[in-house]
């Protein structure tokens, strides 16, 4: 396997959690395997598309990428390294967007998120200003800035975590169902964002459950069960590569 | 197992800044809502003149009064409750992952976490001292080297305190009992600090056994350097935040290290 010409590779990986619990004092383990025998490869600049049942292992697929779970057996390689392993600059190089985690501050104004990300991820001020003023601009987040995200709808909370991950310029952008409160109106916008990015080398996987979201996707990848049972080219060649 | 437990290679001013600025960006959101904030501060308030009423029917002298001034100050600097409840909550629904994804080490942030919750606690606590301790003459007298001193030991009160919130927290994670470890570490460290009872008003065999637990670093220790004690009786305190920062380091280090995330 060559390990530089992909962004992300999966080789053979199978991930499981461990879960348990206490019966009569004793402790009941039981392990659930979450991702079984995936190989998979994405390029950079390429947008995969992720779909699948609930409970199909979707998500551990990107909690992988970011090395938040180890495989059991098997390699995974983000640009060619172990991405569980404590790397400053790898993770500068990757974002990761959850609809049921946030990044934001939700008591405070919207900009304390801005930079309390730019002191997370060491941003130069002159880089973060430019940065922000063009994420805030391409999804119009200008008149929420000074308001707390507790106060946002669904769609703007959205928006704002979707600006927010977007802001230090990853290499690497993993969207676990954070479009899904995008409305038609914003969802375009967002989409074509993506393809400037992917168009400027950035990688992109994203899961969704709404086929429209992946509508600029280059391959859609279908897991069922913790296994690839799709993987089809919907679009050209990634441009960015 | 990921290498997010990984131990910092050295901070370099650049981080340590930046830690710092990070801390006062998360405290500040501890407190807010501004009038949540002045609410929470009301009610401490008003359990503290409570407190100073009861203790001062109880030594008409004044002495428990002017130590409780300055345990309850003690104890308002120890930021590890909020840490505790933020891992544990964490841990379980699994948001902790989003910290440990970011390039800052995963227990710098954690530590910048528990200066602010520090920063918060102190400030929603010293009014209510303040005002409690002129009400019913509790202010303490204290020299000049006694108010340097004790200042120093309040850096120890933060250490041990966010020791003690790793390990409960990191037990409450590992046994999926997280209220159970707060509420247990609530009542030890409440009655076994100072910061409810002056340690001197138990009876003398609970005294020799509080003294040899680190929970009276916590506050006890701190009034007695404000109040004259020598420095070495300092060392004891500095020990024990040591080693329960080590210990409470070294917990946290293995669960993030197999930090497992259900769930989309």
């Amino acid at each position: 396997m060559s390990h530089m010409q992909h962004s992300v590779e999966f080789d053979h990986v199978c991930i499981e959690y461990e879960s348990w619990r206490y019966e009569r004092m004793r402790r009941v383990t039981q392990r659930i395997r979450a991702l079984d025998d995936i190989t998979l490869s994405i390029n950079p600049g390429e947008i995969v598309g992720v779909k699948g049942p609930n409970g199909s292992g979707k998500s551990s697929l990107l909690r992988a990428v970011c090395g938040v779970h180890t495989p059991v057996s098997g390699a995974v390689l983000v640009f060619g390294k172990p991405p569980n392993l404590f790397d400053p600059e790898f993770k500068r190089r990757i974002t990761y967007s959850s609809s049921r985690r946030t990044s934001l501050l939700p008591d405070l104004p919207l900009i304390d998120s801005f930079i309390l990300r730019r002191e997370l991820f060491a941003m130069p001020r002159a880089h973060w200003e430019g940065r922000m003023h063009s994420l805030v601009d391409r999804l119009s987040l200008g008149a929420l800035m000074n308001r707390p995200p507790r106060e946002f709808s669904q769609g703007q909370r959205a928006r704002a975590e979707l600006a927010i991950a977007l802001l230090h310029g990853p290499s690497l952008i993993l969207l676990d169902e954070t479009t899904e409160a995008l409305d038609s109106e914003y969802m375009p916008r967002f989409l074509a964002l993506l393809d400037e990015l992917s168009a400027d080398g950035a990688t992109v996987c994203m899961i969704s459950h709404r086929p429209d979201d992946l509508e600029c996707a280059h391959r859609i990848v279908t897991i069922d069960g913790g296994r690839v049972v799709g993987d089809e080219r919907v679009r050209g060649e990634a441009t960015g590569t | 197992m990921n290498g997010f437990g990984a131990r910092p290679q050295g901070l370099d001013k650049a981080t340590g800044i930046r830690l710092l600025h990070i801390a006062a960006i998360l405290a500040k959101e501890r407190t807010t809502p501004v009038w949540d904030f002045v609410m929470r501060t009301l009610g401490s308030t008003v359990l503290l003149i409570a407190q100073f009423a009861f203790l001062r029917g109880l030594d008409p002298s004044g002495d428990a009064l002017r130590y409780l001034a300055l345990a309850r100050t003690a104890f308002a600097c120890s930021g590890g409750q909020l840490l505790e409840r933020f891992l544990i909550d964490g841990y379980m629904n699994g948001s902790l992952m989003m910290d440990v994804i970011t390039p800052i080490y995963p227990l710098a942030f954690i530590m910048a976490r528990s200066f602010a919750g520090m920063l918060a606690s102190a400030a929603a606590t010293l009014p209510g001292v303040l005002v409690a301790a002129l009400l019913f003459g509790g202010m303490p007298r204290v020299s000049l080297q006694g108010a340097a001193l004790y200042a120093a030991s309040l850096i120890f009160v933060w250490l041990a305190s966010t020791g003690i919130a790793l390990i409960s927290s990191a037990i409450g994670a590992a046994l999926k009992q997280g209220e159970a470890a707060v509420q247990l570490r609530v009542f030890v460290t409440q009655l076994a600090s100072g910061a409810l009872i002056p340690v001197y008003l138990y009876p003398d065999w609970v005294q020799r056994v509080i003294r040899v637990l680190p929970f009276v670093h916590l506050a006890d220790t701190s009034v007695a350097i404000a109040l004259g004690a020598s420095v070495s009786s300092m060392y004891p305190q500095i020990i024990w935040s040591a080693a329960l920062l080590g210990i409470g380091i070294a917990l946290w280090r293995r669960r993030l290290a197999r930090l497992d995330v259900y769930g989309g």
